[in-house]
């Protein structure tokens, strides 16, 4: 019954999907994509500190390789199709992250948050100097997007941003779908068990190195993919917007507000986000001075944010509602 | 592969996830983020949140708990950028963190900080 629900729940969200351009008209459909850009990255963020108790303060760095891997992919090589561009993207990252991994997999806790931080600004300052290939402050604007094509099939127009709409939905989707399995297959779990306890994971005889640097691999390369698909989104990609210390925190504020310790929790708390910046931005210029205080109302009366506070009320709910059938059934 | 049962039964089920990591919690990071992003002025907001950030890069590569080493690495910080203005002004801003990237590459506790 309970499965019956779940796919009943997908498939109407998947339905709601499908017409959502239709319904909420363009500005709405950008508002949605900029969602599900920010959901991919902050899940993939919560790989690192909610599966495996690793928090970063760098995480821009894959974001903004991948980012400028497309950009730089679509601007030099002429009639790239579109996925390999995203494909490039993803491997940028993922070969970034390859080639930290060594250092990355031997320190954990406050060291590991701090050398992705002196790594993230290693990145923002060498976009910000290296001017020849990276465009310096202004980036990498007005490279053509190419049409989605199967060859022989179909080529859908990228620039209309319905079709770019139902591109990102997919490409975010199935994205988030393997990150989701992934947490399901063994390696998955021993992912949680090195979060718990890596002594015991490592008596047991698994590789406790080895397994975190195939995670650290996996989680910056979908944080490339996010990335790839902003730059193609916005059409530019700036060392202010992928690489700035600000765009290291989007990811862990989103992840404490939506909840560090399920997987839908970062979705969640993209959301939250983006909506309160919708509903601030019409009356005041200072989003931040709203973010900040629900950040300091998130830490102090709800630490496993809006997921933990969620289940609490759930378990409350329950509790309160077996009490109520034994009373019916005494009485 | 039955090595991996017993870890799943304890770590795999659903049980186990709803935990929060530890260090979350106790790192006073998370409090003065929210307080830089209320300061109430532009130019201010900037110069805090750079200021914040030198101050506990230089805790951390000194380690936490050691005064000595704090003092130490504040002046090794200072005497790099004023020294990397001079002659290496491209890339004056990187001298900082990539000694803190050096430091913890070879002692992730810090210069003077204590295994833990």
């Amino acid at each position: 019954m309970n499965r019956k629900v779940q796919w009943i729940f997908w498939g109407a969200a998947f339905i709601l999907l499908a017409f959502y351009p239709k319904i909420f008209g363009i500005y709405f459909t950008n508002v949605f994509v900029t969602f599900a850009i920010f959901a991919l990255y902050a899940v993939s963020f919560n790989m690192l500190l909610g599966y495996t108790g690793l928090l970063s303060f760098g995480h821009a760095m894959f974001f903004g390789f991948g980012g400028y891997g497309t950009a730089l992919a679509l601007k030099h090589i002429p009639g790239l199709p579109l996925l390999p561009a995203v494909v490039i993207g993803l491997l940028a990252a993922a070969g970034l992250a390859l080639i930290l991994s060594p250092i990355m997999v031997r320190i954990s806790g406050t060291a590991f948050a701090m050398l992705h931080l002196a790594f993230g600004q290693l990145m923002y300052i060498l976009a910000l100097k290296l001017r020849t290939v990276t465009g310096g402050e202004d980036g990498i604007g007005g490279f053509p997007i190419p049409p989605f094509t199967i060859p022989g099939v179909i080529s859908v127009n990228m620039k209309s941003p319905e079709n770019f709409f139902y591109f990102a939905m997919i490409v975010l989707g199935v994205s988030l779908w393997i990150l989701w399995y992934f947490t399901k297959t063994p390696l998955g779990s021993i992912q949680v068990g090195i979060r718990d306890n890596p002594m015991r994971v490592d008596y047991l005889g698994f590789k406790v190195p080895q397994t975190k640097a195939v995670i650290y691999i996996i989680s910056g390369a979908f944080a490339g993919v996010s990335g790839s698909i902003y730059a193609l989104f916005q059409n530019l990609i700036s060392a202010d917007g992928a690489f700035h210390i600000m765009a290291s925190f989007a990811p862990v504020m989103i992840t404490m507000v939506g909840g560090v310790a399920s997987f839908f929790g970062p979705i969640w708390g993209s959301a939250i986000f983006q909506i309160i910046e919708e509903l601030t931005s019409r009356f005041t210029e200072r989003v931040e001075l709203v973010v900040g205080l629900i950040l300091i109302m998130v830490i102090m009366f709800a630490p496993l944010g809006f997921m933990g506070f969620v289940g609490f009320l759930r378990q409350k709910w329950s509790i309160r509602f077996t009490k109520g059938m034994k009373r019916g059934m005494g009485s | 592969m039955s090595t991996h049962l017993p870890l799943q039964q304890t770590a795999g089920s659903k049980q186990v996830i709803p935990q929060e990591p530890q260090f979350i919690s106790s790192k006073l990071i998370f409090v003065h983020l929210p307080l830089q992003l209320i300061a109430p002025s532009p130019q201010e907001t900037s110069t805090g949140r750079y200021k914040t950030w030198d101050a506990f890069m230089v805790v951390v590569t000194g380690g936490f708990g050691s005064l000595g080493g704090a003092f130490i690495v504040s002046i090794i910080f200072g005497l790099l950028s004023s020294y990397g203005v001079q002659f290496l002004s491209q890339l004056a801003a990187l001298l900082m963190f990539i000694f803190m990237a050096v430091v913890l590459v070879i002692k992730p506790m810090g210069l003077f900080g204590e295994r833990e």
